[in-house]
């Protein structure tokens, strides 16, 4: 019988697996911590559109009132420790929790780099709705922003800094801007995209120290270059937050251990969302810091509390916007195999397939082809043998596709 | 009650949705398992039409950051977006598709 669930971080994956709980029937109590000021906003749009367009407050993930309609007790608190064996939560102030089961939902921390200028008035991070409200008073017109790290939140702060009229330097230690996750070619047509709108990209370049008196003057990069700037942007990524899961035994590497069910080694301790190392469906596993892995981990693991789970491992699913355009992928776009490009009429639109030796397609990226790329996920996610000549030809459409792979594959 | 003619039946295929401009706003009409329903096109996340998106099981989901809505209700199914869509009142009249397009309103 579980009469209680304590759920360690109020974002995406915390608030999901709550309302997860809930829509399944769960009627015991669910208690939800998050140290920050809001719960559950949308935290993507921080780099994107709520930068742009200087809301006063973060999107809400969850219809006001749903907290207290659901029976999600909210404690605005930090966890500091856990102890398994008495499954027992205590907070930073001292508060005692005693729960059946536990998830932790804590997400990243960003990484921190240490560095002379380092705490500076104007170097900064962007994980929160703070981190965004003290970036945005940074970005006016004419203002100098040097960008260290050119990842998805580096690339996409550049693009919104610059339709703010703020002059942007991207500072990239690698060969390539985006290479991790996009994959080097497409991180080479990126780069292109935003030195087209005026972005100044360094690559081999690296951070080496900061000047100014209380606030930031002028960044001096690793080629000696000085780089006058008004406020310096940290973005080269986040570690799981493993703190309490690590001081309780919970077994962690590159963030919380969990199997394909999100249970991790301690059989009432789930972990969902971006500190979770979860299985993939390629076999590997890592943490995937996206937004519908997210959703589907969150979902699974309440499932998986009240004893319904499904194996779920995961296929990689995110969208970014860089230089203007939208840019959505599914699965591992730095993957081996044929590359093969769906070119629209309409502008620059297209979709990128990796296509695996026995004829499947590993995964898919689009440029400005939201609708298609729809298909195109389903494609992937259902890991069909597709006719190629078919799929170069945008005339042939993806749905006819699908119907044609799937009664292919019922004859075989 | 003021129905009003938005388009042919003919023009929505079987699976897919259809973008009808409207002084109130756009609405979507979206045609699934042979029958026709009506709510607001704009995703109520994000400046995007849900016509663009990919009808599933009674479900649209917008193809900018995959939020989900009930068709038949406006209900959220997933997030970012968290407000329901409005629905409105729709008859199929002589192959026309007809939609009171005031009677618009968030039922969940």
């Amino acid at each position: 019988m579980i009469n209680s669930i304590g759920i360690i971080g109020s974002g995406l994956a915390g608030v999901t697996v709550a309302r997860s709980l809930r829509a399944l029937g769960y009627s015991g109590k669910i208690l939800l911590f998050g140290e920050e000021e809001y719960h559950a906003y949308d935290r993507p749009s921080l780099s994107k559109a709520a930068l742009l367009d200087n809301i006063p407050q973060p999107i809400s993930l969850v219809p006001e009132g749903s907290f207290e309609k659901e029976a999600i007790e909210i404690h605005a608190n930090r966890v500091a420790s856990f102890d398994p064996d008495s499954m027992v939560l205590r907070s930073i102030t001292g508060d005692v929790f005693s729960v059946d089961k536990v998830v932790f939902a804590t997400g990243l921390r960003p990484i921190e780099l240490d560095f002379i200028g380092s705490k500076l008035v104007g170097v900064m991070n962007l994980r929160t709705w703070s981190d965004q409200v003290l970036l945005r008073g940074f970005l006016k017109p004419e203002a100098s922003i040097v960008i260290v790290g050119g990842g998805l939140i580096g690339c996409e702060v550049a693009s919104t800094a610059k339709s703010l009229g703020a002059k942007v330097t991207i500072l990239e230690a690698g060969d390539e801007i985006l290479s991790r996750v996009l994959g080097k070619a497409v991180g080479q047509r990126c780069r292109s995209n935003l030195e087209a709108i005026g972005i100044d990209v360094r690559l081999r370049t690296s951070l080496e120290r900061v000047e100014g008196s209380d606030k930031v003057e002028a960044v001096i990069a690793s080629d000696g270059s000085r780089i006058e700037a008004d406020a310096v942007l940290i973005a080269i990524g986040g570690l799981p937050d493993t703190e309490v899961a690590k001081a309780a035994g919970i077994n962690c590497d590159r963030g919380i251990v969990v199997d394909a069910y999100g249970q991790t080694s301690h059989k009432d301790v789930f972990a969902a969302g971006d500190v979770a190392n979860w299985p993939l469906a390629d076999g590997t596993r890592r943490s995937l810091e996206t937004y519908l892995n997210t959703q589907d981990q969150a979902n699974c693991v309440a499932e998986s509390i009240l004893g319904k789970g499904t194996a779920r491992p995961q296929l990689a699913k995110g969208w970014t916007e860089i230089a203007g355009r939208k840019i959505q992928f599914v699965g591992d776009m730095t993957s081996p195999g044929q590359l093969l490009v769906r070119r629209y009429e309409s502008g620059n639109s297209h979709i990128a397939f990796i296509i695996g030796e026995e004829g499947t397609l590993r995964s898919a990226l689009a440029v400005d082809a939201p609708k298609e790329f729809a298909l195109a996920m389903r494609l992937v996610e259902k890991n069909l043998k597709v006719p190629l000549e078919d799929l170069a030809c945008p005339d042939v459409s993806l749905r006819e596709i699908i119907k044609t792979s799937k009664i292919l594959e019922k004859v075989i | 009650m003021a129905y009003v003619k938005l388009c042919k039946a003919s023009e929505v295929a079987e699976g897919e949705s259809l973008r009808i401009e409207h002084p109130g706003g756009a609405l979507a009409i979206h045609h699934y398992e042979g029958e026709f329903y009506a709510t607001q096109d704009r995703c109520t996340h994000d400046e995007w039409s849900l016509a663009d998106g990919f009808l599933e099981n009674g479900v649209i989901e917008c193809s900018l950051h995959w939020a989900k809505f009930c068709i038949k209700t406006g209900k959220v199914m997933a997030p970012p977006a968290c407000q329901a869509l409005k629905v409105y009142p729709l008859r199929v009249n002589d192959g026309d598709i007809e939609v009171d397009v005031d009677a618009g309103s968030e039922t969940v």
